[in-house]
């Protein structure tokens, strides 16, 4: 039967129709690709070298066994990725470091967040918090 | 039905019954082109390098790579399609459909396995959706024909047998297994631990290799050649030609992905060889399995 059905469809292949189904979904897909396109080439000319602009900053603090957890989200403001990304975080007292961590996210893509933790053996609430990123390099 | 048709008559309801079972197939096509999509991208939707190259590749060529994907599509619809297409249109809208179904597998699997969340920009998703869409749309076209009805690739092949369209299924056997192995590090990493003497001896290799898999080692799908025609006369009209292609693709594939930026021109011949010892087997297999 299958073998017949083929044959046939071989001598009629002019009457090969594609149903209505088909072309919805080949439009849609027409569609996807096409904005696509125009938005990749759009990227492309839009396209402009800010450096990588990234802010630190601090989500929540969370007091666990034997260390303060500062759970921390990096922002890229600029438009190119930014790779191994090193996040330091320091408590100053008394315009003295008391206590460091550090963490390194392997990407911090343009204009996306990526999240992370920094460990404290001290409470960071007794001074003053500061995060910052120190480095990056270019993926 | 078959019946019907067979005789050539168009009556209301032979018709009705035609565009239904047109559309039954149709959906039974999709199914077939999600579980080949899932089966060819699959490897390179796990791997971490195609994940960080849709962050970063140039959005120009990742534009011209969907461009010729869909180009590549629309001729292999001509073998590879769920059904016998009359037209370059209904192969056109095939295209779509298998691009359309990639799209959708590589949005639900990354999503799935966490690689696209909700705090990513927009140009990040796009890119790795995008990205992975390349080797799922041409896994969905495929799957359509490879495991299909057996009367669909009867047919197909006698499509096949023009020197065109061998080297065209060669295409796509090195262009499928290289996309799976070009994004990752290795492959520079094997480029920058040779040496030219090892690139020689990969190049000669990955010749004999292609020609034996498909001339000499009788496998299922064994080319048996004219009688007519010599040993030369084939090695050099297939496998050379074959290598040439491949080696094409491996060059496009690196450059697609942004490896031969900021390395020399020998670096990045040299990769191309690298790469085209799995494209090499890939086209050889294709002419096999296609």
């Amino acid at each position: 039967m299958a073998k017949q059905t083929a044959r046939t469809t071989q001598h009629t292949r002019s009457e090969s129709h594609t149903p209505l189904v088909e072309w919805i979904v080949a439009a849609v897909g027409g569609a996807i690709l096409i904005c696509l396109v125009v938005y990749l080439v759009w990227c492309g000319i839009s396209r402009s070298s800010i450096p990588p602009q990234i802010t630190v900053s601090v989500t929540e603090i969370h007091e666990t066994a034997g260390s303060y957890v500062v759970a921390f989200t990096a922002r890229n403001a600029g438009n190119l990725t930014a790779a191994s990304v090193s996040i330091v975080g320091e408590v100053v007292r008394d315009g003295e470091i008391v206590a460091t961590a550090r963490a390194v996210l392997d990407f911090v893509p343009e204009s996306s967040e990526r999240k992370g933790g920094l460990l404290f053996a001290i409470d960071p609430d007794d001074g003053e918090l500061v995060l910052r990123a120190e480095s990056y390099i270019e993926p | 039905m078959a019946q019907a048709k067979r005789s050539g008559r168009s009556t209301a309801q032979v018709r009705a019954s035609g565009a239904r079972s047109d559309t039954r197939r149709f959906l039974v096509g999709v199914g077939r082109a999600f579980a080949g999509a899932l089966l060819f991208s699959l490897p390179i939707l796990m791997t971490g390098e195609m994940w960080h190259l849709g962050l970063h590749i140039d959005p120009y060529r990742l534009a011209l790579l969907l461009v010729l994907n869909l180009a590549l599509l629309t001729r292999l619809s001509r073998y590879g399609g769920m059904r016998h297409t009359s037209s370059i249109l209904d192969d056109l809208a095939d295209s779509l459909v298998a691009f359309a179904i990639a799209i959708l597998a590589s949005i639900l699997v990354l999503t799935a396995f966490g690689v696209i969340t909700d705090d990513m920009s927009f140009r990040e998703i796009i890119g790795k959706v995008a990205l992975q869409s390349v080797a799922g749309s041409i896994g969905a076209m495929l799957a359509r024909n490879q495991l299909g009805g057996a009367g669909v690739k009867r047919d197909r092949e006698d499509a096949e047998k023009t020197y065109i369209g061998e080297i065209f299924l060669m295409l796509i056997g090195a262009l499928f297994l290289s996309l799976n192995v070009a994004p990752t590090e290795e492959v520079m990493t094997i480029t920058y631990q040779t040496t030219a003497w090892h690139k020689l001896a990969l190049l000669i290799a990955t010749l004999v290799v292609m020609h034996a898999l498909v001339y000499t080692l009788e496998f299922g799908g064994t080319v048996q050649p004219h009688p007519a025609e010599g040993f030369w006369g084939i090695f050099v009209r297939f496998t050379v030609v074959g290598y040439v292609c491949v080696y094409a693709i491996s060059l496009y594939l690196l450059w697609s992905f942004g490896y031969t930026s900021d390395v020399g021109f020998e670096v990045a011949l040299g990769a191309s060889i690298v790469l085209a010892v799995p494209g090499a087997i890939g086209a050889a297999v294709a002419r096999l399995i296609l």
